[in-house]
């Protein structure tokens, strides 16, 4: 059952034997396994509940239903970055790109090097497997590929590069609209609305939205449940109590909200690491404009990768989306901006994703919502500054004849042959326009109480019956998309749940 | 964290976004149709009405900053009171200075109108954009 809170005129009183707060790619995953397992499940959603028929492929709707803050949410430090994340049923998967990898075997070996046996790549292979099969997830179709992506390809391997189509959780009706950042209006996307939550909603899970989470309730050492409120989605106000009992509680805020939940309900924290330790996956963009009409904007939005140098924490995405989330960032005002602007359908766009080395930090701010801080090192911006170079070349090696990156120094390339003179030069922080779409690790997993915050099964060092599924509980940063390695994870995570309360509710 | 779903920037404000839009873009675009600018700033205010009061009050902020910055660059009037001209150079100035936190400033506004502006139908059909477009029939 979905209810939404205009469906509400009272309180609400749940006794299950699971609660799980936020139903993104870790909450809907575990309310699918466990109902599934015949345990009572009840998940409560901070946002809106949107589906296919809701989305218009507008990318303002998108920002304005579906993401935190208007997608606005950003880090204090230098630069600013902004992290936008999804708050609507499904959370962040309603509203990405649908690119599926799984983690690095490398990454995987370092997870089971920290003592995390059961993590490695052999280990790990029938969740990603089991998981895929669940999501269809599958390589883009030539088909829906589009121009931007081929172009920047033929590009690449001009230059002895690996060019590939990503992997994506979308299934045959896909036509390329390049809508799917927005909500997928085709429902091609299988993101968590479109196959997860109905799946459990079948199997007899309970999903409100609109319900925000206030207070884990407990006693000594462990909590027996959640206390919340139905707010209202226009004006975010608070309307009604909810309080759900619950044997176990699952925390699937996501890495931003399940550390700011956990430091303003003052638990969880006896290692004093929640919060810390965030990783971002800083992103920066380049744009090549081309003589030719590429029309980007046709087909899948983000469409191919380069991964040859993800061993230097480089990783390569051929992106593009409608021209409201396109042309933010670029340099230039009035005529100068406006002469970038309308050669849109002129652009093709490959973005820079690197697995940085520094790390920030997430707070509770007065009203408990998470704040960000993170200062961007020298080493990271000049691994930035390397990416920027290599993806520049790819593009004009694609045909492109200027490149605007989002860096100040740099806003602007003319020929492959300033490219040699610009790498020589220096970056600093203070240069870059970033985003990053991949917040991970504040609430670790690992053996050491005292070094991590959650054990292997997901379950809390120091809290009983208290468990993460979500992006935070990441040992390392994985360097690629998170969002395969998150439906995993929460699999594994509710096998344990499961395992502890008994199928069927013990 | 409570939003304001009827946020309206104010006579002032009103103004100077509506100069700084002009300044930014709207002014500038070479096409047949343009969005209205009401429209804009109605969206604008929509778009800021959604955030938390906190945001909210920071763009207002930087806002006024932007109202009161030509004195400190040698102008003899506050922003909207400039010709465009200068409207421009002052943003230019902004965004390819040295201080980071007025390049910071230019990219938050930037970043928000350039979301609403170019979101308005007129502009979709200029560009050629059409969301409804797709690479393989149905």
């Amino acid at each position: 059952m979905i209810i939404e809170g205009k469906d509400l005129d009272s309180a609400v009183r749940e006794d299950v034997d699971v609660c799980i707060i936020g139903s993104g790619a870790g909450g809907a995953t575990v309310a699918r396994e466990l109902a599934g397992k015949g345990l009572s499940v009840v998940v409560l959603e901070e946002g809106g509940a949107y589906f296919t028929e809701d989305f218009t492929g507008k990318v303002k709707d998108g920002f304005f239903k579906m993401t935190r803050n208007m997608g606005l949410d950003a880090t204090t430090g230098i630069p600013s970055i902004i992290v936008p994340t999804g708050r609507c049923l499904g959370g962040t998967t309603t509203v990405n790109m649908g690119t599926c990898f799984r983690a690095p075997d490398s990454v995987l070996n370092e997870w089971v090097k920290m003592g995390l046996e059961g993590f490695g790549p052999a280990d790990m292979a029938p969740y990603y497997d089991k998981v895929e099969k669940d999501m269809s997830v599958q390589e883009v179709r030539p088909e829906v590929m589009g121009r931007g992506g081929e172009i920047i390809s033929e590009g690449a391997r001009k230059l002895g590069l690996h060019p590939r189509p990503l992997k994506r959780n979308v299934n045959d009706k896909c036509r390329g609209c390049g809508n799917c950042a927005y909500g997928c209006t085709e429902g091609a996307k299988e993101s968590m609305v479109v196959k997860i939550i109905p799946d459990a909603d079948k199997l007899g899970a309970k999903f409100y939205c609109d319900v925000k989470a206030q207070i884990l309730t407990g006693e000594k050492d462990g909590v027996t449940g959640v206390h919340g409120m139905v707010i209202d989605r226009r004006s975010g106000k608070y309307r009604f109590n909810v309080d759900v009992s619950a044997k176990v509680v699952v925390l699937s805020m996501g890495s931003l909200c399940t550390p700011a939940f956990l430091l303003k309900n003052k638990i969880g924290n006896k290692s004093g690491k929640v919060g810390k330790g965030l990783k971002l996956h800083l992103c920066a963009r380049t744009i090549g404009i081309f003589e030719e009409e590429i029309n980007s904007h046709l087909g899948v939005c983000q469409n191919m990768y380069i991964d040859d140098y993800v061993e230097q924490g480089i990783m390569m995405e051929a992106t593009f989306t409608g021209p409201a989330s396109q042309l933010p960032g670029l340099a230039g005002i009035g005529p100068d901006l406006w002469d970038v602007c309308k050669q849109y359908r002129h652009m093709a766009s490959l973005g820079i994703m690197i697995s940085e080395k520094g790390q920030g930090r997430v707070r509770a701010d007065g009203d408990g919502e998470p704040a960000m801080s993170f200062h961007l090192r020298d080493e990271d911006a000049e691994t930035l500054y390397k990416a920027m170079i290599i993806c520049d070349r790819v593009l004009f090696s694609a045909g492109a004849r200027k490149v605007i990156n989002g860096n100040f120094a740099v806003p602007e390339v003319l020929s492959m042959s300033d490219l040699d003179r610009i790498s020589r030069e220096k970056t600093k922080p203070s240069d870059w326009i970033l985003m990053a779409f991949h917040p991970q690790g504040t609430c670790r997993m690992g053996v050491n109480p005292k070094k991590s915050v959650v054990g292997p099964t997901g379950e809390f060092h120091d809290v009983q019956n208290l468990y993460i599924a979500d992006g935070s509980v990441f040992p390392t940063s994985l360097g690629v998309n998170p969002q395969e390695t998150i439906w995993a994870i929460s699999v594994r995570v509710a096998e344990a749940i499961a395992q502890k309360l008994g199928s069927a509710g013990a | 964290m409570q939003c304001d779903p009827d946020f309206e920037f104010g006579e002032g404000n009103n103004e100077t976004m509506r100069n700084m839009i002009a300044a930014m873009i709207h002014d500038f675009v070479d096409a047949p149709e343009k969005p209205d600018m009401d429209n804009v700033i109605r969206e604008m205010e929509k778009y800021l009405g959604g955030m938390p009061s906190l945001y909210r009050s920071g763009m207002i902020w930087l806002l006024r900053a932007l109202e009161v910055a030509p004195f400190a660059m040698g102008y003899r009037q506050q922003y909207s009171k400039l010709p465009r001209e200068d409207q421009v150079k002052v943003l230019q100035s902004f965004e390819n200075g040295s201080n980071y936190v007025q390049r910071m400033i230019i990219v938050s506004l930037k970043g928000s109108i350039i979301v609403t502006y170019f979101s308005e139908p007129e502009m979709e059909r200029t560009l050629g954009y059409d969301h409804h477009s797709c690479l393989v029939a149905k």
